[in-house]
């Protein structure tokens, strides 16, 4: 059955749509991830505009991260205080992410960068995972404990004025870093259309030390957020939030997400972790692949206004 | 002959007399003048037309749409249409836009965009059916004239003054005609066009699901000989209806409530999911 998506302009299929959001949101349950860095990929693989693909993948994460949200919210485990000034510096990233994004789609070099993007934080983030998953498997099988890291206490963010103390959390730092890691990954939202806590769980995690039972709720918490406030603005600015495609993929991704989270029950962590790494090397090396192949087409047609070019 | 007659009936007893008339006078004639023909302006064969409809709405499941152009050749000519020297031609043209034509160049390995090409006017949307090739229609330059055919569309470069044009322009016209005509907005078929009986024709053009929103004007030629006789234009719209239409116009024209609302949409299905599955939670 195809559909006709207003803002794209162009007939889908409803069921593959449908399928991908199930898809992606079991892969998102099973593994606990956001899966915009999987579902904005795949939208642009099946010939959906990036700009369109992006803009409306930020507003499907919403609706992925209010459930999500809302089961830590219940089990009290997200730092507030933490999510709001994460939240100050992901707003103004998201801002200046939409405005880099209408500037690059002008000059024609939008896909580009977004692809050069994905490439470089799913190609290192997933060779990280990896990396660290074959290391705790290696740990599991030869029989050793599993060694919990002790980060140093004390490092050079600790200096920084301006402090604030998060009770949740049990922290007292500097707000800069905090405003610092919001307004990086508020970037990473806007022009990936992703949630960004494939970077804010790291960050939190290892730069500030953040406990890891309210890391999850908080970066959750923040992305409903920021992602909700780059809807907006991509609405606004660029008129690319398709929101009959995000419907689709959003009910696909609730439902999917449900039986992800019963299947990723049953694997190890280790085990999700690889797997995960995988998914997300095969997805870069994907993308990296349409970078440096000869494309199919070297020319384009861009509709343009040249009254205002002038 | 000089009143033109209403009914079919009297019209076919005319033509009879004009028949005979012209078999005898026609060889003289173009003995005597060659390739130029004179008729009376009376006698000329004109083109009737009318379009299947007045209206193509989009919709969420419209998937493109064939429109038909039916349409007759009056006054015309017995022997011409006995030897099948008509040629019907139906253009459709889309609402015009400026495009901007760009070239990917592999900068370190990977492929950018690099130069581009800005053209005025070009239609969006551009299909021609007739009943016969092109080029057995009409001379290259008759057609030019009348911007029928892809190939013979005219694009118009526009230039900025601020790029450098290294490559010349004809590869990026080149590719912007063979673009369009991948994404089927640019079509030519010699056969789209069909006559039903003697001076009757139906031609039926594809409107694909991407075909660009706005007034498209639909142009009937006639040509015998090569020579354009006659043609008759008329207009559809393609527009956005119901609930597209709605979704559409909010965005543009109001994008902080549009986004408003698609966030709306996002918490509440959202929410809904863990009502639906979260209580075992």
């Amino acid at each position: 059955m195809s559909i006709y998506l207003p803002i794209a302009e162009l007939s889908v299929n409803v069921f593959v749509l449908f399928g991908m959001g199930i898809a992606v949101g079991f892969l998102s349950g099973m593994f606990g991830v956001g899966g915009g860095f999987l579902m904005t990929p795949l939208l642009i693989f099946y010939n959906i505009p990036p700009a369109v693909a992006v803009a409306t993948g930020t507003n499907q994460i919403v609706a992925s991260s209010v459930s999500g949200a809302l089961a830590h919210f219940r089990r009290n485990t997200i730092d507030l205080k933490l999510g709001t000034v994460l939240l100050a510096g992901g707003i103004a990233g998201a801002a200046l992410g939409v405005a880099a994004f209408s500037f690059l789609r002008s000059i024609g070099q939008l896909d580009l960068i977004i692809a050069i993007m994905y490439v470089v934080f799913l190609g290192s983030i997933g060779t990280i995972m990896l990396v660290e998953s074959l290391r705790a498997r290696r740990r599991v099988k030869s029989g050793g404990r599993v060694d919990v890291r002790r980060p140093g206490q004390h490092n050079w963010i600790h200096g920084l004025p301006l402090k604030m103390r998060f009770r949740k959390s049990k922290l007292y730092l500097s707000a800069i870093p905090v405003v610092g890691i919001g307004l990086a990954v508020g970037i990473l939202v806007s022009i990936m259309g992703v949630g960004g806590g494939f970077i804010m769980v790291p960050a939190l995690i290892y730069l500030l030390h953040v406990p890891t039972n309210v890391v999850i709720g908080t970066s959750l918490y923040q992305i409903i957020f920021v992602t909700a406030f780059t809807t907006v603005l991509q609405a606004t600015a660029n008129q690319t939030v398709d929101v009959i495609l995000a419907l689709i993929l959003m009910v696909g991704g609730v439902i999917g997400a449900q039986f992800g989270a019963a299947a990723g029950l049953r694997l190890r962590g280790d085990q999700l972790r690889s797997l995960l790494a995988l998914l997300v090397l095969a997805v870069c090396l994907r993308l990296a692949f349409d970078l440096v192949v000869q494309p199919a087409n070297i020319y384009s047609i861009t509709p343009v206004n040249l009254e205002t070019i002038q | 002959m000089r009143s033109r007659p209403a009914i079919r009936g009297e019209l076919r007893a005319t033509e009879l007399i004009c028949l005979i008339a012209l078999l005898l006078v026609i060889p003289g004639l173009a003995a005597a003048q060659g390739p130029t023909r004179e008729l009376e302006a009376e006698d000329r064969e004109t083109i009737q037309m009318g379009i299947s409809t007045d209206l193509i709405p989009v919709n969420s499941n419209f998937a493109g749409e064939e429109i038909a152009v039916f349409g007759a050749i009056e006054n015309a000519d017995r022997i011409a249409q006995v030897l099948n020297e008509y040629s019907v031609v139906v253009v459709i043209r889309g609402p015009s836009e400026d495009v901007l034509v760009r070239r990917k160049e592999r900068v370190f390995g990977v492929w950018m965009n690099r130069q581009a090409r800005a053209y005025r006017n070009v239609p969006s949307f551009y299909a021609v059916a007739s009943n016969r090739r092109l080029d057995a229609v009409a001379p290259n330059d008759t057609l030019r004239r009348l911007q029928i055919g892809v190939s013979r569309l005219s694009l118009n470069l526009y230039s900025a003054g601020t790029q450098t044009f290294i490559l010349p322009a004809p590869q990026f016209s080149r590719s912007l005609r063979r673009l369009r005509i991948e994404n089927r907005l640019f079509s030519e078929d010699s056969s789209g066009v069909a006559f039903l009986g003697t001076s009757l024709f139906r031609a039926t053009l594809n409107i694909p699901s991407d075909v660009p929103i706005g007034t498209h004007t639909v142009t009937a030629y006639l040509f015998r000989d090569g020579q354009h006789l006659s043609s008759r234009t008329g207009t559809f719209e393609v527009r956005k209806q119901g609930f597209e239409e709605l979704v559409w116009s909010l965005a543009h024209d109001n994008g902080v409530i549009y986004g408003l609302l698609a966030v709306l949409v996002a918490l509440v299905t959202g929410w809904l999911g863990s009502v639906v599955f979260g209580r075992g939670r």
